[in-house]
């Protein structure tokens, strides 16, 4: 624990002379005492519940709490004396730390009764949160070290070990509890898939910490700047970014999920329609039948046939439409303009408008993202339906037509009022007076951004023509 | 004599004798060259004897590696002219796509014989008097590739080029048109010959769709109320064309 490591460092660097080893054994034990004091209480706030069978095994946990810190206060001590920090590459230092985390580990695994893997995890963090708390504290002294002979300097000293340190600690353990560090832990650990990867990348910190300690050292001798604080720089803006990244997607998906509800409570308005109108059809069917029965009875064949004849096309006519339409549209695999799709389908029959709609061949994808297609398409739709709205059987027509190597869509709308065709690209010109008709220049902004976009306007046999090329 | 192709899965020998019924009684100058449920067959003929036909087409090929709309892309390739008409028992066709891409004539629905045989005799009809009015017509169109469809614009009714910011782009303004195609306005220059003037790096102007000169400001004013720009060396070319029409 880092306690101790401050202690030994200013033990020996600072003044050269060495604690006797019960010195050093009873300032450990005060250090590691503060140690357990903040993995408890940052376990609980990250654990985010009370200690395991705590009532029942009030002594025990007692217990088992002074042993600890006094094994960890003396192995600590030990391994100071026997010189093992000492050694090359700073490698007692990570073996110190790994015996440390493997005893907090089994601490907390005693204390929680969580899994070992998460208890190990847990350690590590609250490892990291340590170190940090006391580098950040040592930053306020002038040198980090401390000559712990004179008296003066040593109130100094545990000022910092034992003031400045925890503030710090606890400040950290509140930003992440406040921050929701725990439950996305929680998150982390349901999630096995993975576990193991990061499980490994985790237990690599204190050889990871060294070494990046050793770079920050290294890096400092060789002028003012220093590589590794861009590296972590760096390293934090990946986090971020990933982070944002995979918030994205889940937005996305939550988008694809809301497409698809929609889609589904389209077909199930469509299917309740279709039962009141079988059962309309149902209705007259028997009388017609009936009526059919008598007619053949009679021998009246010519009646018969027209009565069949009818009744096939009266179900082509009265059962359906909405189906065809959906049918079409179940050719539209690009969500974003299926959605986009199905709130103009409502929105027309909404305003009484018909809506026909061909999807000869599945689309699948095209070269301009999906956005920009759907505001494009969406110009156009609007454009089409403000244009027949309120007038006689006002119609729109969309047509989606994937070929090879080049995809169509076009959306034709009957002209009702005369237009000066070469004016509707201007902003501010609209038929439907001002304040509209910016639909359309900003449709050609879009465009401008694309190289592979053939727009086209027409005006064919009275109906108004908007066609957009994409070729792929 | 124009031939006509049949190409359906059932109901072959009705409609058949039913078309050849119907030429004879109205004397058209046509007649079934093939029937056949396959559409091998049918391309291997029009591949055989290429000319300008007529073809009653089934969208729903069952068993076929090909379907109605596939095929109808094949004929195109082969009689860029021929009628196209589709035969579907299905009402929901998607006929607008059709007649996007295939410049498909018409579509019968074959579930009532009565309306299937009046479709018939419709068709028929159409492409007699659409024949008719080819031969009278002078109109001269201006035919461009625009990526997978091909468009016919009278040439009276553009206006003029414009060369876009997009390479090898070209933007035609006409009057019930407008639309981006690839091209080069040089190539173009040299196509349409002398009723299109040069005026300016990016335009290309059909001179008898001028309306109104501004030479202060250097612009063209077209019939439509469109405006282009002209460039200082075009102006004498420009004006005496204007003086002469």
């Amino acid at each position: 624990m880092p306690d101790i490591k401050i202690i030994f460092y200013e033990a020996t660097e600072g003044t050269g002379k060495v604690m006797v080893f019960w010195d050093m054994f009873c300032t450990n034990v005060a250090g590691v005492a503060i140690s357990t004091f903040f993995l408890l209480l940052a376990s609980r706030l990250l654990f985010g519940r009370r200690l395991h069978q705590f009532r029942e095994r009030r002594w025990t946990v007692l217990a088992v709490t002074v042993l600890y810190i006094v094994s960890f206060a003396l192995v600590g001590t030990i391994c100071y004396k026997t010189g093992i920090f000492g050694w090359k590459y700073r490698m007692g230092k990570i073996l110190f730390n790994y015996l440390g985390m493997l005893g907090s580990a089994c601490y907390l695994w005693f204390l929680y009764g969580e899994s070992f893997p998460v208890s190990w995890v847990s350690a590590v963090f609250f490892q990291m949160i340590e170190e940090l708390a006391s580098s950040f504290s040592l930053l306020f002294s002038q040198s980090g070290e401390f000559n712990l002979e004179i008296f003066h300097e040593r109130i100094i000293y545990l000022f910092f070990t034992y003031l400045l340190t925890p503030m710090f600690h606890t400040a950290l353990i509140l930003a992440f509890y406040k921050s929701g560090v725990g439950g996305m832990c929680w998150q982390w650990v349901d999630r096995n898939k993975t576990r193991l990867r990061s499980l490994v990348f985790i237990s690599m910190y204190p050889v990871l910490s060294q070494i990046l300690h050793m770079l920050v050292h290294e890096g400092r001798k060789a002028g003012e700047d220093n590589d590794m604080v861009s590296l972590m720089f760096f390293l934090v803006m990946f986090l971020v970014l990933s982070f944002e990244g995979r918030e994205e997607l889940h937005r996305k998906q939550m988008k694809v999920k809301q497409v698809s509800l929609q889609q589904q409570a389209a077909y199930i308005e469509t299917l309740e329609g279709l039962q009141q109108e079988m059962r309309r059809f149902r209705h007259d069917y028997k009388n017609m039948v009936s009526g059919m029965y008598l007619q053949a009875k009679e021998g009246d064949l010519e009646s018969v046939q027209q009565f069949i004849q009818d009744m096939a096309e009266d179900f082509d006519v009265q059962v359906g439409g909405q189906i065809r339409l959906l049918t079409q549209l179940g050719n539209v695999h690009m969500l974003e303009v299926k959605g986009l799709l199905l709130g103009k389908i409502k929105e027309c029959s909404g305003d009484q408008i018909e809506f026909g709609l061909e999807v000869l061949r599945p689309l699948e994808k095209t070269r301009l993202r999906a956005t920009d297609l759907c505001r494009c398409l969406g110009i156009l739709i609007d454009n089409a339906m403000d244009e027949v709205r309120g007038k006689e059987h006002p119609r729109i027509h969309i047509m989606v037509s994937c070929q090879e190597g080049c995809t169509t869509f076009r959306v034709k709308n009957k002209l009702y009022s005369q237009v000066d065709f070469h004016k509707i690209w201007q902003q501010g010109y609209s038929t439907r007076g001002t304040d509209r008709g910016i639909g359309l220049a900003s449709y050609r902004n879009i465009l401008r951004r694309y190289e592979d976009v053939f727009p086209s306007t027409a005006i064919q046999d009275g109906c108004f023509v908007q066609e957009l090329k994409i070729q792929e | 004599m124009l031939p006509i192709y049949i190409c359906e899965g059932a109901v072959l020998a009705a409609q058949k004798e039913y078309l050849e019924k119907q030429i004879l009684i109205e004397g058209y100058d046509m007649e079934v060259a093939l029937c056949s449920r396959h559409p091998e067959d049918i391309l291997n003929a029009v591949k055989a004897a290429p000319r300008r036909g007529i073809y009653f087409l089934d969208v729903e090929l069952k068993g076929e590696p090909m379907d109605g709309f596939s095929l109808g892309q094949e004929i195109r390739k082969l009689d860029a002219r021929g009628f196209l008409v589709y035969v579907t028992s299905f009402s929901d066709l998607a006929f607008e796509t059709f007649r996007y891409h295939l410049e498909a004539l018409d579509y019968i629905v074959k579930g009532n014989p009565e309306k299937m045989y009046g479709g018939i005799r419709e068709s028929l009809a159409a492409i007699t008097e659409r024949m008719g009015r080819e031969q009278g017509e002078q109109t001269e169109y201006f035919t461009v590739k625009a990526l997978d469809v091909v468009k016919h614009i009278p040439i009276d009714e553009i206006m003029f080029f414009e060369t876009t910011g997009r390479t090898h782009r070209i933007e035609l303004h006409g009057k019930y048109d407008r639309f981006d195609f690839i091209g080069s306005i040089q190539e173009l220059e040299t196509q349409l010959g002398s009723r299109f003037l040069r005026v300016h790096r990016a335009y290309l102007v059909n001179t008898g769709r001028i309306w109104e000169l501004d030479l202060k400001h250097r612009e063209i004013l077209m019939e439509n109320g469109e405006k282009c720009l002209f460039s200082r060396n075009a102006k004498a070319k420009l004006l005496q064309v204007v003086s002469c029409l």
